[in-house]
């Protein structure tokens, strides 16, 4: 009933795209009284809902990154650009991310995973920038939709033998190496894990801003909630496959930060910045210890506000100086310093400085990885120096150094944007308290 | 605490006047008048208050430049209102609500995640066991009387796999 309640909620939300500040006013209504008064958990499997500490965070999160997404795309309404097509796309994206982390029916999760893909495909295609976004939204829509084939095949399977398409008839663990790897692949290729990448960074740089955030912000986290999820009915054969998906995903991890290091563009850089965290969410579910699982929650909802505060501050950049070339962003420290308060606090909480919730998901995988084999020291060490190489060429590059004449005419930052940026570092380190919950 | 802080600068100002003595608080400032002064028309300062003559077109100007001080918060690069009525919207519903008020809530509200409960439970047990001089953690999850075990007759064929 709630998620029927929701959806009545969505459309009638439909009705205010014309009347953005309504619409996110209600958005952020809805947050606070998500924040607030769902953290009853003893629903159970009733009416298709599901609420743990999971949903509950993942939930909060998709209604925020979209009221924020929202706010950063008023570009779009102020140049007459469809924004009412593209508010209704951003609506619809919510109300399936919700339902899709609400539900306990594996059927209707699939359903809501694969919806997903129109609204975000839809938004790459009709409000990128370059000609190349045609290629990328193909890219997104069908590595997911390639890799998802098989979840489907398997969730039917799964209801063909359990007589059941429910969470709750997931408790028996299956030893099936084939069903494994049906149920799996789409959830890796969404994270995505480093072989299955290729589309994340043509499809963030020809995303627009909103569609980055999103993407970074949400999207990437069904990848992480589906293979947590379907953790427990595959334990079996995850004890036999865990040294090939650790492996996969410390090596990885490493060579998507060694590819940051000679990015040109911001926001590819970003991208594969955000290829590198979900490696290290791919260990720590793979390692499928207590803490291991905790700590990849806490790094995909870190990652979540960090990557889509940082690409919203690449938007604002570009939205002054018309590029997104590192070579061309220079010197931005004395035309915009308060733009490069911004850029520092986003760059070191991207490389899990204290007291970000990014260090403490970290720690946690590293100590359950040095767990499990002290050979992995050598890749989490790596993949976390390099964290912070990436992340200091970033910052260095485009605030230290003269400026070029292209950069001269910088607008301060307005108070618009200060909110949103202020919106996602404030509930970032606010919700460092909240994610010691974890245990519970 | 920064209105407490005005008003006592306010209240601190009105008495200044009664705790100083009166020949160093005042000081007479005056000149003689100027024989050969031109006359000064002095300007009245324009007011951002819609005048009642609105067919004026000095004071119009003058309400109009007034009105040019306004810089645009970023939600609207036209609309003076409905960007200050943005700003305003956003910065109560985003931070008040959501951060200020949803911090509160979450903090001091309700156990509802019974965490608080479970630590203060596990310390009575504790305290329960110490007493009992048993053991702070059985090594059987189940008390192994408790545990009823089907007969041979009951099994049959059916395989045990340990």
């Amino acid at each position: 009933m709630l998620m029927l309640k929701f959806g009545l909620c969505c459309l009638g939300m439909m009705f205010l795209l014309k009347e953005w500040l309504l619409l996110i006013s209600v958005l952020t209504i809805l947050t606070f009284f998500c924040l607030t008064f769902m953290m009853n958990f003893d629903l159970g499997v009733i009416n298709l809902i599901q609420l743990d500490f999971l949903t509950y965070l993942l939930v909060s999160l998709s209604l925020w990154v979209t009221a924020l997404m929202i706010v950063m795309s008023f570009y779009i309404k102020h140049s007459k650009n469809y924004f009412e097509v593209f508010t209704s796309l951003s609506l619809a994206m919510l109300f399936f991310l919700v339902v899709s982390f609400s539900t306990s029916n594996l059927l209707m999760f699939y359903i809501m995973f694969e919806s997903t893909l129109i609204p975000i495909f839809l938004m790459v295609m009709g409000w990128g920038y370059q000609p190349e976004r045609v290629s990328a939204s193909f890219y997104l829509l069908f590595y997911t939709l390639t890799a998802s084939l098989p979840l489907l095949m398997g969730i039917l399977y799964i209801n063909s033998q359990q007589f059941s398409t429910d969470f709750s008839s997931l408790v028996v663990p299956n030893s099936d190496y084939l069903l494994f790897w049906m149920l799996i692949i789409a959830f890796l290729v969404k994270l995505p894990v480093y072989l299955g990448h290729l589309w994340l960074p043509k499809a963030h740089v020809e995303a627009p801003v909103a569609g980055s955030m999103i993407l970074a912000g949400v999207l990437l986290k069904l990848g992480g909630y589906g293979l947590i999820r379907f953790l427990p009915f595959v334990e079996n054969s995850l004890s036999e496959f865990s040294v090939l998906l650790v492996s996969i995903g410390c090596i990885g991890g490493v060579l998507a930060s060694i590819i940051c290091m000679r990015q040109t563009d911001c926001k590819s850089l970003v991208a594969y910045s955000s290829i590198a965290h979900m490696a290290l969410v791919v260990v720590g579910i793979s390692l499928n210890s207590f803490i291991s699982v905790a700590g990849a929650v806490i790094i995909m909802i870190a990652h979540g506000f960090c990557s889509s505060g940082l690409f919203s501050l690449v938007g604002m950049i570009y939205d002054r100086v018309s590029t997104r070339s590192i070579i061309l962003i220079r010197g931005i420290v004395s035309v915009g310093p308060s733009m490069t308060l911004w850029w520092f606090l986003f760059s070191i909480s991207n490389m899990a400085a204290p007291p970000t919730p990014s260090l403490m998901g970290e720690i946690y995988i590293f100590m359950s990885s040095l767990n499990w084999a002290g050979v992995l020291a050598v890749f989490v060490g790596t993949l976390s120096f390099f964290a912070g190489a990436y992340n200091l060429y970033l910052f260095v590059s485009t605030q230290h150094g003269t400026n070029l004449s292209g950069c001269k005419s910088f607008t301060e930052v307005s108070v618009r944007e200060h909110f949103v940026l202020i919106s996602h570092m404030l509930p970032f380190l606010l919700f460092l308290v909240l994610l010691t919950n974890i245990y519970s | 605490m920064a209105f407490i802080v005005r008003q006592s600068g306010r209240l601190v100002g009105t008495f200044n006047n009664y705790l100083q003595p009166a020949h160093i608080g005042k000081r007479c400032i005056s000149t003689s008048k100027k024989n050969d002064e031109t006359a000064v028309v002095t300007e009245k300062i324009p007011s951002h208050k819609a005048t009642q003559n609105s067919h004026d077109v000095n004071t119009t100007a003058a309400a109009t430049a007034a009105k040019k001080k306004w810089m645009s918060y970023g939600f609207h690069p036209t609309d003076q209102y409905e960007d200050v009525a943005s700003a305003h919207v956003f910065s109560f519903l985003g931070v008040t609500l959501c951060m200020v008020l949803g911090s509160l809530v979450y903090y001091y509200g309700p156990d509802r995640t019974l965490k608080d409960w479970a630590q203060r439970e596990a310390y009575l047990l504790v305290r329960e066991r110490e007493a009992n001089g048993l053991p702070l953690l059985d090594p059987n999850y189940v008390e192994e009387s408790k545990i009823v075990l089907p007969s041979e007759e009951e099994l049959g064929d059916f395989e045990i796999i340990i």
